[in-house]
C-alpha cells in the first residue's frame, strides 16, 4: 500500500486542518452557554469578562490537553506495536498506565489531594519505573528480547501494580474520592501550567520517535531484517521504549489512564498510509489528537450538564475495535 | 464419568481451535505461528495437554475438590453453630427485626452494638446509645465532635469499606448494623458473628434518612424513643426554617472539590439539598440536572460559573480543599467569591454523618450562613 510522497503529504495537511477544526469546535462546546461570537471576542477583543475567562483559562487548555494526550498515546501505541510486533500492543501493555496510576495514587495517599499539581512528575516516574521493570523482564534469560516475553511481562507487571493501586484505595477512601475522575481518564479542568510542565518531555518523546521511525519500520518487518540492515536492534528498542515512556507517561500524567487511543489510531493510520513509520508517526499524532478531541466533545454532549470522563467514551468506542482486532488480526 | 468426557471434549475442541488460529501472519513477523519441531509449545497448551492426557489427575482433582467443599461446609456449620451458641447475650429473649436483607433474631435489649456506617453511629448517638465497636476509617476525626461526645469510648473495627471481621468478633457484639451498599457481600460472615441488620443509609435523602432512623430505632427496640427524637428534630427544623424561601432570588449550592479544580455538584434531591430545602434555604434550580444519589458525576469551574450561586457551601476536610480553585480567574469572578459568600463546611458533618444529630447541625449552619450573606 505504497502511496506517493505528495499524496501522503497532502493527506497530512488535510488531517492537520481537521485537527484545527476540532480544536475550534471543542472550544465552542461547554456547559456555559457561550456563543461563537463570544469565542471570537475572547480572542479578538479580550475584556476579562467571565465568558472570556472561561474560554481562555478553561476551554482552550482543555482542548489543547485533549489533542496533546491523544497525539502522545497514538504515537506511543504505534511505536509499541512496531517494536513488539504485536497488533494488540498499547501503552497499557508495557504496564505504563498501571505504573503511572500507582505512582499518582501513592502520591495522593501520602501527600493528600492538595498535592494535585504535582501529579505530573510522579506519574511520569511511575511510568518509567514500570517500563524499565517490564523491559528488564523482557530481556532476561537467554537470547534476545522476545516480543511475547515483553508483552507477558507487561501484563504481569500491570496486574501487580493495579492490585497495589486497589489496595491503596481500599486503605483510604479519601484518596479514592480525590482521584476518582483521574482514574477513569479525564481532561476536565486541566490548565496551561500543567501542559507547560509536561511539554519538554513530550517534545523529546516526539523527536526521539520520529528519529527512530526508519529503524522501527525495519523492526516491524522482523528482527532478522533489521539486523541484516546493520541495525543495532537492542539500542533501537531501548530508545523506542524511552520515547514510549516519555510520551505515554506524560499523557497519563495529564489525563489519567485513557485507554484504546494507542491501540486503535495506529491501526487506522496503517490502513491508509501503509507500513512506513516515517508517515505512520506524524499521521498517528494528528489523528490521535483529533480522536481524543472528538471523544472529549462527545463526553460533554451525551449528558449536557455533568461530564463523563473521556476515558469512558474512548473505551466504549475502542472496546469493539479491540474485539475485532483480537478476532481477525490475531487469529487469521 | 460424563463430566470428565465433557471436559475432555472441550479440551480437544479448544485445542484444535488454538492450533487452527495460529497460522503465520506475515505482517507481524510470524509471532502467531505454529511451533517448530522441537520447540517448546506455549504454556497454555501444555496445561491443556496435561488436562487432556492425565484424566486420572482430573479424577483425583475432582475428589480433592469434593473433599475440600465438604470440609468447608462442615467448618462453616460448626462456626455458625458456635456463633449462635456462644455469647451470653444471645441466650436471652429475642425478637424478629425486618431489614433490607430479610429478617434477624435480635436480642430484645441489645447491649453490645457494632455499627458499620457513619449514619448508623449518628442515629444511635441521637438516642445516646453507645456502640461498642464502630468504623472510623482509622481516624476518630471522621466522626463529628457532637457524635463523639455523645457515645464516649469506642473500639475501632476498621474502615467502612473493609471492616475487620476478626475485630468485630472479638468484641462479642449482640447486634451488628451494616449497610446494604457496602456490606451486602459479607452479610453471611457478619451474621455468623452476631445477628446482623442491614439498612440503606448511603445516598438517602432527608425523608429516607428519617425512615432509616426509624428502622434503626426498631432494631434496638427503641421505636418510641426514636419517634420522639424525630419529632423533636422536625420541630427544631420548623423553628429554624426561614420564613421566606423566595426573597431576592438568591440561591445556594453545595459542592465537593475534586481533583484538579473539578467539582462535584450535589444534585437536587441529594441529602444536603434536601435538608436545605427543608429549612427553606433556596437551592440552585440548575442542580436538578445533577444526580442526587451518586458521586461519580463531576463538573469543572465552567459548570460552577454557569450556575453562579449567591452562596456556595464547599464540603472540605484536611485533604479536600478549595486551594486548587483559588488561582483560577474564573473562580475569582464567581458572585459568591466576590461577595465573600463561599463557606468551607465540614465534609464529615455535611456529607458523611447523615443522621439526626448532623441534620440539625447542618440546618443550623446553613440558615445562619445563608442569612448572613
Amino acid at each position: 500500500m505504497l502511496r506517493s510522497r505528495s499524496t501522503l503529504l497532502f493527506g497530512l495537511l488535510v488531517c492537520a486542518v481537521f485537527l484545527a477544526a476540532g480544536l475550534v469546535v471543542s472550544v465552542n462546546f461547554g456547559v456555559a452557554g457561550i456563543g461563537v461570537t463570544d469565542v471570537v471576542r475572547a480572542f479578538g477583543d479580550y475584556d476579562g469578562s467571565r465568558d472570556d475567562l472561561i474560554i481562555r483559562t478553561i476551554r482552550v487548555p482543555r482542548a489543547l490537553a485533549a489533542a496533546l494526550v491523544g497525539a502522545c498515546l497514538a504515537v506511543a501505541g504505534a511505536i509499541m506495536q512496531g517494536i513488539t510486533r504485536n497488533p494488540l500492543a498499547d501503552p497499557g501493555i508495557l504496564g505504563i498506565n498501571a505504573g503511572a496510576a500507582f505512582a499518582v495514587v501513592t502520591t495522593v495517599f501520602v501527600f493528600g489531594g492538595t498535592a494535585s499539581s504535582t501529579f505530573a512528575p510522579f506519574a511520569f516516574v511511575g511510568a518509567a519505573i514500570a517500563a524499565t521493570v517490564v523491559y528488564g523482564i523482557g530481556s532476561m534469560g537467554r537470547g534476545r528480547m522476545r516480543p511475547m516475553r515483553l508483552a507477558i511481562g507487561g501484563a504481569a507487571v500491570a496486574a501487580l501494580l493495579s492490585s497495589f493501586t486497589t489496595a491503596t484505595l481500599v486503605l483510604s477512601e479519601q484518596t479514592m474520592d480525590t482521584i476518582r475522575f483521574w482514574l477513569a481518564g479525564s481532561v476536565l479542568g486541566r490548565d496551561l501550567e500543567l501542559l507547560q510542565q509536561i511539554s519538554p518531555y513530550v517534545l523529546v518523546g516526539f523527536a526521539l520517535a520520529l528519529a527512530l521511525s526508519r529503524q522501527v519500520t525495519a523492526l516491524m518487518l522482523g528482527e532478522e531484517v533489521a539486523s541484516g540492515l546493520g541495525q543495532k536492534t537492542g539500542l533501537t528498542k531501548s530508545l523506542a521504549v524511552l520515547s514510549v515512556v516519555l510520551l505515554a507517561g506524560s499523557a497519563v500524567a495529564v489525563a489519567g489512564p485513557v485507554g484504546f487511543i494507542g491501540l486503535v489510531v495506529p491501526h487506522a493510520v496503517r490502513f491508509f498510509v501503509g507500513v512506513d513509520y516515517r508517515w505512520i508517526l506524524p499521521y498517528s499524532a494528528i489523528i490521535g489528537g483529533i480522536v481524543l478531541l472528538g471523544a472529549d466533545i462527545i463526553s460533554r454532549v451525551v449528558l449536557p450538564v455533568h461530564e463523563i470522563p473521556v476515558g469512558v467514551t474512548t473505551a466504549v468506542v475502542g472496546a469493539p475495535f479491540f474485539i475485532y482486532l483480537a478476532r481477525n488480526k490475531v487469529s487469521q | 464419568m460424563p463430566l470428565n468426557r465433557h471436559l475432555l471434549r472441550t479440551c480437544e475442541t479448544g485445542r484444535s481451535a488454538a492450533v487452527s488460529g495460529s497460522l503465520p501472519d506475515p505482517a507481524y513477523g510470524g509471532l502467531f505461528r505454529l511451533p517448530d519441531k522441537g520447540e517448546r509449545t506455549r504454556p497454555e497448551w501444555s496445561v491443556l495437554d496435561m488436562i487432556c492426557r492425565e484424566r486420572r489427575w482430573l479424577k483425583r482433582g475432582t475428589e480433592t475438590i469434593f473433599g475440600m467443599i465438604l470440609s468447608i461446609v462442615l467448618l462453616t456449620a460448626c462456626a455458625t453453630a458456635g456463633g449462635e451458641g456462644g455469647g451470653d447475650a444471645a441466650s436471652g429473649p429475642t425478637r424478629t427485626v425486618e431489614h433490607d436483607m430479610g429478617e434477624a433474631e435480635v436480642p430484645t435489649q441489645p447491649q453490645r452494638i457494632v455499627a458499620l456506617e457513619l449514619p448508623y453511629i449518628d442515629m444511635l448517638a441521637s438516642l445516646r446509645v453507645s456502640p461498642v465497636g464502630l468504623v472510623d476509617d482509622g481516624d476518630p476525626e471522621n466522626l463529628i465532635p457532637e457524635v463523639r461526645s455523645r457515645i464516649g469510648e469506642w473500639e475501632s473495627v476498621g474502615s467502612r469499606s473493609e471492616p475487620n471481621l476478626e475485630q468485630i468478633a472479638k468484641l462479642e457484639p449482640d447486634l451488628i448494623i451494616a449497610d446494604n451498599d457496602r456490606h451486602a457481600a459479607i452479610y453471611d460472615e457478619l451474621s455468623a458473628i452476631a445477628p446482623t441488620v442491614v439498612f440503606t443509609a448511603r445516598y438517602a435523602g432527608y425523608e429516607k434518612t428519617l425512615d432509616v432512623a426509624r428502622q434503626v430505632g426498631d432494631a434496638i427496640n427503641k421505636t418510641e424513643e426514636m419517634n420522639a427524637e424525630i419529632g423533636r428534630l422536625e420541630g427544631r427544623l420548623d423553628e429554624l426554617s426561614r420564613a421566606d424561601s423566595e426573597g431576592d432570588g438568591s440561591h445556594s449550592l453545595a459542592v465537593i472539590p475534586r481533583e484538579r479544580g473539578t467539582a462535584q455538584v450535589l444534585g437536587e434531591g441529594s441529602y444536603v439539598a434536601d435538608i436545605l430545602d427543608r429549612v427553606r434555604v433556596p437551592y440552585a434550580p440548575e442542580a436538578a440536572a445533577y444526580p442526587a444519589d451518586a458521586d461519580s458525576a463531576s463538573t469543572g469551574l465552567e459548570g460552577l460559573a454557569e450556575i453562579d450561586p449567591a452562596v456556595l457551601f464547599v464540603m472540605t476536610d484536611a485533604e479536600t480543599t478549595m486551594k486548587p480553585w483559588e488561582s483560577s480567574e474564573v473562580w475569582r469572578k464567581l458572585t459568591a467569591v466576590e461577595n465573600g459568600d463561599v463557606h468551607a463546611v465540614s465534609r464529615a458533618l455535611w456529607t458523611r454523618s447523615r443522621g439526626l444529630v448532623s441534620m440539625e447541625l447542618i440546618a443550623e449552619e446553613a440558615v445562619e450562613l445563608f442569612d448572613g450573606r
